[in-house]
C-alpha cells in the first residue's frame, strides 16, 4: 500500500534554505504537529503542502495523486487539493456574514443549504449567522474559520498557529474546543505550533524543525521526553545540559556522573562506545531540598530566585561551575546563598551525544 | 455657460472612465500582484504622464497619428479618417493622460485586498476568476472607484493636451476648458467666470467624494 503522503522537498529564500520531510505509511487520521521556533520553516511547509507556494526541488504526493513535482513541471493548484487551510488571523472575509462565510467553499449541491445549516448549528454558529466577523469574538471567529475550512469538504487539515493570535483564558478555552473538534471531525491535520502545551493537547504525532530542517518526529510525548540531540532537547523546553561521563550502561539506561555527581539517565547516545555525554534536564524535573554544607556531595549553592506563576524558578551553581534552572513549588522557600541538594525525577535525564548539534 | 461644451465634456469624462476601467483594471491587478522583473517598467510607462507636459505628451500623439506615421496612415485607411481634430483622437489622448490617475489607485485598492484572503478562497476550492469577483472586487470596489471618480474629474478639465490633439472645434473638441481658454483670450470674463466657478464647485465636490470612498478602503 502506497503511503497517503510522502513528501521530501525544499524551499529556499534569501538566506534560508527549507527542506520538508513527511511521510506518513499509516494511520492517516492522526493529528501531526510542526513544532519549532519562530522562522524555521513551519509555515512554509504547510504552505509547500496547501500549494500556495511553489517547490524549488523535490516532490510532495498525497491520496495516490503527486500534488508537486517540479522535475515534471507539476503543480496542483491549491483549489484542486483538498486542503483545508486555517490560517493564523482566521482570514474571514469581512465583506460576507458568517453564513456567506461557511457557505463561501461549500460545493454547489441541492442540499448545500442544509449543510452550510448543519455546520453552523454544530459549531454554535446558529444566531449568529448574519454577523460580520467583526462583530465575533476570537472564539466565534475560530468556529467560523473552522466551519468554513469543513464546508469544504477537505482531505486534510492545515492549521497555522491556530491559537498564537489570543492569550490567557480565551487560549485555553479554546485549546479545549479546538481538540474537541479536531477528534469529532477524524480528519488528517497538520497543525503549526511553538507552544508545546499546544502540542500536548492537540497532537499524536510531532515533527520537531530548526533551521528549516525537520531534527525527530514520533509519537508526541516519545519526541517530547527522548529528544535524540540537545537542538532538539533545547526546542521541546530542556533548560539544563550538563556534561557527564558514563559509569555504567545497562538496558534500562545509563548511570553517569558530573564531578561527584551521579544520577540515571535516557540512553540517546548513538554510539556504545562513547564514555562522554551531555545530560539533558528539565528544569521542573530537579528536586531541591535545604541542607547543611558538608551533607552531600550533589549539592548547589542558590544564586536565584524568581517567582514564575504558581513555580519559583531557582538559578543554581555546582560546585563544578556548572549553572543549573530548577523549577520548585512556590510555598519552597529559598533565598540566594543556601545550599541545596539536588536530587532528579527516576529517568528524567537523557544522555545526548556531545557533539550533537 | 457653454451648454455643448458642458455636454461634450460629460461625454469626454464618461468615455475616458468607461475606457480606462476596462483596460486599467485588468492592467492595476497585474501590477498589484505580478512579481515580474519588469513591472518597474510598465509601472514608470503608467505613471509618465504624471511627469511629463501634456504638450509634449500631445506632440508625440500627434506625431504618431499624423499622416506620415505608419500608425496614422494604418488609421486612416482602417477609418477613412485622421485621428488628428476628432472626438476619437481627444478621447485616445485623454486615457493615455489619465491612465496614472486612474491606475493607480487601483493598485492600491487591490493591494490593500490582503493576499492571504484569496489564499483562503483558492484553499476553499475558489476558482481564480470566481476569487476576483466575490473576493478582491468587493473589497477593492471603494479604492476602484475613488480611481473612476479621480479620472473623471481630472478628464473634465483637462486642457493641454486636448487643445493640442483636438484644436477648438464646437462640438467635436470643444471642451469647457478650452471654452474658458477662448472666453478669456476675447475678455469675455463674465462667461468665463461662471464656467470657471462651476468647474470650482465641481471639483471641490469629486475630492470630497474621492475622500469619502478612500475611508472605506478595506481595513482587514
Amino acid at each position: 500500500m502506497s503511503p497517503w503522503m510522502d513528501a521530501v522537498f525544499t524551499k529556499s529564500y534569501p538566506g534560508v534554505s527549507i527542506r520538508g520531510e513527511l511521510n506518513w505509511a499509516d494511520r492517516p487520521r492522526r493529528v501531526t504537529a510542526l513544532f519549532g521556533p519562530s522562522g524555521c520553516g513551519k509555515t512554509t511547509v504547510l504552505r509547500c503542502l496547501a500549494g500556495l507556494e511553489r517547490l524549488d526541488a523535490g516532490v510532495i504526493r498525497a491520496f495516490g495523486q503527486t500534488w508537486s513535482d517540479p522535475g515534471q513541471r507539476i503543480h496542483v493548484a491549491p483549489q484542486h487539493r483538498g486542503v483545508g487551510f486555517l490560517f493564523q488571523d482566521y482570514m474571514l472575509f469581512p465583506h460576507l456574514n458568517v453564513r456567506d462565510n461557511v457557505a463561501f467553499g461549500a460545493p454547489s449541491q441541492p442540499d448545500q443549504r442544509a449543510q452550510v445549516d448543519q455546520l453552523l448549528q454544530r459549531f454554535q454558529l446558529a444566531g449568529l449567522d448574519r454577523r460580520f466577523p467583526r462583530e465575533l469574538s476570537g472564539g466565534q471567529q475560530q468556529r467560523v474559520a473552522l466551519a468554513r475550512v469543513l464546508a469544504a469538504q477537505p482531505r486534510l487539515l492545515c492549521l497555522d498557529e491556530p491559537l498564537s493570535a489570543l492569550d490567557g483564558p480565551t487560549r485555553t478555552h479554546l485549546r479545549i474546543e479546538l481538540r474537541k473538534w479536531l477528534r469529532e471531525f477524524q480528519l488528517p491535520a497538520l497543525i503549526v505550533s511553538h507552544d508545546a502545551i499546544d502540542i500536548q493537547a492537540l497532537a499524536d504525532d510531532l515533527i520537531v524543525m530548526s533551521d528549516g530542517q525537520v531534527r525527530q518526529s514520533g509519537p508526541v510525548e516519545e519526541v517530547l521526553h527522548q529528544p535524540v540531540d540537545i537542538t532538539v532537547a533545547r526546542i521541546v523546553g530542556f533548560e539544563n545540559f550538563v556534561p557527564v561521563k558514563v559509569e555504567q550502561r545497562d538496558s534500562e539506561g545509563l548511570s553517569v556522573e558530573h564531578v561527584g555527581w551521579r544520577f540515571r539517565g535516557l540512553d540517546q547516545l548513538r554510539s556504545s562506545n562513547t564514555s562522554e555525554g551531555i545530560a539533558c534536564i528539565r528544569a521542573e524535573d530537579l528536586r531541591l531540598r535545604k541542607i547543611n554544607a558538608d551533607e552531600a556531595a550533589s549539592l548547589a549553592t542558590i544564586l536565584e530566585c524568581i517567582p514564575e506563576g504558581a513555580m519559583l524558578r531557582v538559578r543554581l551553581k555546582l560546585p563544578s561551575g556548572q549553572i543549573l534552572q530548577a523549577l520548585v513549588p512556590r510555598s519552597t522557600e529559598f533565598r540566594s546563598g543556601e545550599t541545596a541538594s539536588i536530587d532528579l525525577v527516576v529517568n528524567a535525564a537523557v544522555i545526548v551525544c556531545k557533539d550533537s548539534r | 455657460m457653454d451648454l455643448v461644451a458642458l455636454r461634450l465634456t460629460l461625454l469626454l469624462a464618461c468615455c475616458t472612465t468607461g475606457v480606462l476601467l476596462v483596460i486599467g483594471l485588468p492592467l492595476a491587478h497585474w501590477l498589484a500582484r505580478s512579481r515580474s522583473p519588469w513591472k518597474w517598467l510598465v509601472e514608470a510607462v503608467v505613471a509618465l504622464p504624471l511627469v511629463l507636459p501634456p504638450t509634449v505628451l500631445g506632440f508625440y500623439l500627434l506625431w504618431c497619428t499624423s499622416r506620415r506615421s505608419m500608425f496614422g496612415q494604418a488609421y486612416e485607411s482602417l477609418t477613412g479618417q485622421m485621428l488628428p481634430f476628432t472626438f476619437t483622437g481627444v478621447l485616445v489622448a485623454s486615457v493615455i493622460y489619465n491612465l496614472p490617475f486612474a491606475v493607480r489607485p487601483f493598485i492600491a485598492a487591490f493591494s490593500a485586498v490582503d493576499r492571504r484572503l484569496l489564499e483562503a478562497a483558492w484553499c476553499l476550492g475558489s476558482s481564480r476568476s470566481r476569487t476576483f469577483w466575490r473576493v478582491t472586487m468587493p473589497l477593492a470596489w471603494p479604492g476602484i472607484l475613488s480611481g473612476m471618480v479621480l479620472t473623471f474629474a481630472h478628464t473634465f478639465g483637462e486642457f493641454g493636451i486636448v487643445l493640442m490633439i483636438g484644436g477648438n472645434i464646437p462640438g467635436v473638441t470643444r471642451t469647457l476648458s478650452i471654452a474658458i481658454f477662448e472666453d478669456v483670450d476675447s475678455l469675455n470674463y463674465a462667461a468665463a467666470g461662471q464656467t470657471s466657478f462651476v468647474l470650482l464647485v465641481f471639483a471641490f465636490l469629486m475630492l470630497a467624494l474621492v475622500h469619502a470612498l478612500q475611508r472605506r478602503m478595506p481595513q482587514v
